[in-house]
């Protein structure tokens, strides 16, 4: 397996999102890569590189092909390598939010608070968050007038297609 | 950009080119006048994607998040800096944004400046200092880039407060104020191409004894049918009808809106989601319509990126408006200038309006500065303060979908109630939990990280008590990923339902907008800010906000999240912005964006700036428009107010050159 495409499969695993959304076939804004990159930049090369290795040792002894396979693979990750948790569960917030966190611990009563930075225009726009609730990024809408008064399409399509 | 001044000079000179400056030059480039606008800010972009992309990349989405100058990242980030704001000092057009709300006391950070809360006063005392809740911007157009749109009227008795209830002001001639303001209302809801649903608007003014004429009367329509309402409208609108608040019925009303429900001569309405701080299709009205149409007219010319700073008198008349040019945001100021016409409309909006005529302070016999005899510039400043309420809905009703709001409960801006406590409008939010805890990072953050920021992921109940844990199948302080956390954050966001209640504010003369001993880049002084909630009359509108509150959650089975605040600190460094207690509870007020008074009508020169003309007591070729004239803060959201006063003023200027 190549980089990117372990790096898809940790993604769905983390996300809960299909493949066909978070890397369609025709994939003009390519977001995938944007975030591999951006999760090297923050977390080390090295880092990234063994978390991928891991993820490949575990997928490898997982047997047969259950359809919650990745996320099998990053609930035994976590389990095994509890140091690549929180890079994992930052690059969670950037396949959502579109931008990258910073977790600090104050205050206490709330076990922390987390600030963000947004990586482009298109990770904002792309952020899964907006898919999650069947809706579309504040302030970029592809739907028509009046469309808020009716229920939108089922989560399931969302999860599935690409933007 | 090059002036030509017209070979009999200028008719008018216009400081600010936002909806009330923009309204007053095309009604006179129209009509044959020469106009000269001197604007602050920029001129509009080219495109508004600049402004958009600005505002996709932002790390805080605020209202000012959009627009120039840069509110984030100016400067590197501190631990007592960490979005990175610019020093105000070091800014040609400074202002005040949300984000400084927080670091009010902070000079470095904060335009306003503020004096630190008086030593050891008590948490409930009327006396408690605050930071304003309102911005704000200094851009060509002005502030109705980033407004919502919501165009509703006053009503007639907002105007006669005093008279009927023994609360506040009555604007100059009472109720009569409404009625011939009606025509005027009528022209402004054309000027903005209000959309609304005249048949809703009709019942909700017969609740309120309103005669029907002009924008009600038989032969009106609206310029646009109403905008579809959400499904978050529809079920307030099932289950509020069971209510009544102080003996007044509920019910929902269909928000008349700026924006197009049809395309028209700009595009209809998709639902963005993002009326304030951008819409990125111009479907909403903005103040860079009315200002494209004035300059159309040839008739009227504009200054950009000319500050101005000072106001020349000669005896009691206006004789010129000084102003200073630069280049870029904190570069060096390039020039100075002086304008001169017939007549001068100040429209810098309710605190850079009253800074200038303070400013302007060496005019001989005008110590205290221009049009202010009285010593009522800069004073009575008032916002609709705002109480928030927020839950989650039993069903889905599918949250940040359409415009922000479509409709609000209406019903409880009049009463006998007012002898005693404000009246509210109810604004239903269509955006979530996006303005009461920034959804949906925090609720995403909560449930990645294990945080409990928006009490839905850990062990506290609400203040009736029930368990606030979304899920208690988990435990508290959950981290998810994968399916669990695509099913957890789904049916959270669909579900979350948010009230805003407009509170009316009196005027109280020690809110107050002064001159500060600091500055900004082009040496002008930055606005000393005062502001207190001391009448009970408001604070009782808080208690009767977050008991209605209560009972419109439990009528809809929805469950409410909404926060207790931290308790208030009035010393260190973290004295607490906008929280008071009152009567044994503990209140968070945010502003409504309206900022209102600093330079009132009234029927006297004594204790007002301008009579009902909208004309300076003190200097009769000078006119003011914009909600600084307001007197009280009435209770509809002021802009359409604003827009037909601007017409009005107009016509008076108009009458004035003959
Ligand atoms: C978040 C938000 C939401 C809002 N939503 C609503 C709503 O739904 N309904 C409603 O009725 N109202 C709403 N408002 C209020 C509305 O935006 C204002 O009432 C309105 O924009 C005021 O118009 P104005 O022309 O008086 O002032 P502005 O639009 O502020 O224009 C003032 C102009 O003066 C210029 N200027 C300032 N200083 C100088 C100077 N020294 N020299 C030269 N030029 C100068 C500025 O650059 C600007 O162009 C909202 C406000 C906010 C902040
Ligand atoms: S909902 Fe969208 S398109 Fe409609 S006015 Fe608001 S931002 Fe513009």
């Amino acid at each position: 397996m190549d980089p990117m495409d372990t790096f898809i499969s940790l993604s769905i695993g983390l996300t809960g999102f299909k493949r066909g959304a978070l890397a369609p076939d025709d994939d003009t804004h390519d977001i995938k890569s944007l975030y591999l990159k951006t999760f090297v930049e923050r977390v080390t090369q090295a880092t990234v590189d063994d978390i991928l290795l891991w993820y490949r040792l575990i997928d490898k002894q997982l047997l047969g092909n259950p359809p919650d396979r990745e996320e099998r693979v990053v609930t035994l990750l976590f389990a095994d390598k509890p140091e690549y948790e929180l890079p994992c569960r930052k690059l969670l917030f950037l396949w959502y939010a579109g931008a990258w966190p910073t977790v600090i611990d104050t205050p206490a009563s709330t076990h922390g608070q987390t600030f963000s930075e947004v990586i482009s225009a298109d990770s904002y726009t792309q952020g899964l968050v907006w898919r999650v609730m069947q809706s579309h990024p504040m302030g970029s809408t592809t739907y028509n007038y009046g469309y808020w008064a009716n229920p939108p399409p089922p989560l399931s399509a969302y999860l599935e297609n690409p933007v | 950009m090059s002036i030509v001044t017209p070979s009999g000079g200028f008719d008018v000179v216009i400081v600010g080119s936002g909806i009330a400056g923009s309204i007053v030059a095309y009604q006179l480039g129209k009509a044959g006048k020469q106009v000269l606008i001197v604007e602050g800010g920029p001129p509009v972009p080219k495109s508004r994607e600049e402004y958009l992309q600005t505002f996709f990349t932002s790390n805080a989405k605020t209202p000012e998040s959009p627009y120039p100058p840069t509110i984030q990242g100016a400067v590197p980030a501190t631990d007592d800096n960490p979005l990175g704001q610019p020093n105000p000092s070091s800014l040609n057009t400074p202002r005040y944004t949300v984000l400084q709300i927080n670091a009010w006391q902070n000079r470095n950070i904060s335009y306003f400046v503020y004096d630190a809360p008086q030593a050891g006063i008590a948490p409930d005392s009327p006396e408690l200092t605050f930071a304003f809740g309102s911005s704000y911007e200094r851009v060509a157009g002005g502030t109705t880039w980033h407004w919502l749109g919501t165009s509703l009227n006053n009503l007639p008795n907002d105007f006669q407060l005093k008279s009927r209830y023994g609360q506040g002001v009555d604007w100059p001639g009472g109720s009569q104020f409404f009625y011939r303001l009606l025509p005027y209302y009528r022209k402004a809801t054309e000027v903005i191409g209000v959309s609304a649903d005249k048949q809703a608007m009709v019942e909700l003014y017969k609740t309120f004894n309103v005669e029907f004429s002009g924008e009600y009367g038989d032969n009106y329509g609206f310029p646009m049918p109403g905008i579809v309402e959400s499904m978050n409208d529809v079920l307030y609108a099932q289950k509020v009808t069971t209510l009544k608040v102080d003996d007044i019925p509920l019910f929902v009303t269909p928000t008349p809106q700026g924006r197009n429900s049809r395309p028209g001569n700009r595009r209809q309405c998709a639902g963005n989601t993002n009326c304030i701080p951008i819409c990125p299709i111009q479907a909403k009205y903005d103040g860079s319509v009315t200002l494209a149409q004035a300059l159309q007219t040839g008739n009227v010319q504009i200054l950009y990126k000319a500050v101005a700073s000072n106001i020349r008198l000669n005896g009691n008349q206006v004789s010129g408006i000084d102003y200073i040019t630069y280049d870029s945001q904190t570069g060096p100021s390039t020039g100075t200038g002086t304008v001169t016409a017939k007549r001068y409309v100040l429209a810098a909006h309710a605190i850079e309006t009253p800074k200038l005529l303070l400013m302007s302070k060496n005019n001989p016999g005008w110590p205290n500065g221009v049009a202010n005899s009285s010593g009522q510039v800069g004073r009575n400043l008032m916002d609709h303060v705002m109480y928030l309420a927020w839950g989650l809905a039993k069903d889905p009703i599918y949250a940040f979908r359409g415009p922000l709001s479509t409709a609000g409960i209406e019903a409880a801006r009049d009463g006998a109630f007012r002898s005693q406590r404000a009246a509210y409008r109810i604004e239903i939010g269509n955006e979530g939990w996006n303005w009461a805890t920034n959804d949906p990072n925090t609720t995403l953050s909560d449930f990645i990280f294990g945080q409990n920021n928006t009490q839905l992921n850990g062990d506290s109940l609400n203040q009736q008590s029930q368990p606030l844990r979304f899920d208690p199948t988990l435990p508290a302080f959950s981290k998810l990923f994968g399916t669990r956390l695509v099913n957890a954050l789904n049916a959270i966001y669909v579900r979350q339902l948010r009230l805003g209640y407009l509170i009316e504010q009196l005027p109280d003369p020690d809110n107050r907008v002064q001159l500060s001993s600091l500055t900004d880049n082009l040496g002008l002084p930055r606005p000393a800010v005062t502001y207190r909630i001391r009448d009970d009359y408001v604070r009782n509108a808080f208690v009767s906000a977050k008991q209605v509150s209560t009972q419109i959650f439990n009528a809809l089975g929805a469950k409410e999240y909404t926060q207790l605040p931290a308790a208030v600190q009035s010393s260190g460094d973290t004295v607490t912005p906008t929280t008071f207690e009152y009567k044994g509870d503990r209140f968070t007020f945010y502003g409504a964006g309206h900022i209102i008074g600093t330079y009132r009508m009234g029927t006297a020169p004594r204790d007002s700036v301008l009579n009902r003309r909208q004309q300076s007591w003190d200097h009769s070729n000078l006119y003011m428009v914009g909600s600084g004239v307001f007197p009280s803060t009435a209770t509809a959201n002021p802009t359409l107010t604003i827009a037909a006063l601007a017409l009005q003023a107009a016509d008076n200027i108009l009458h004035d050159l003959g």
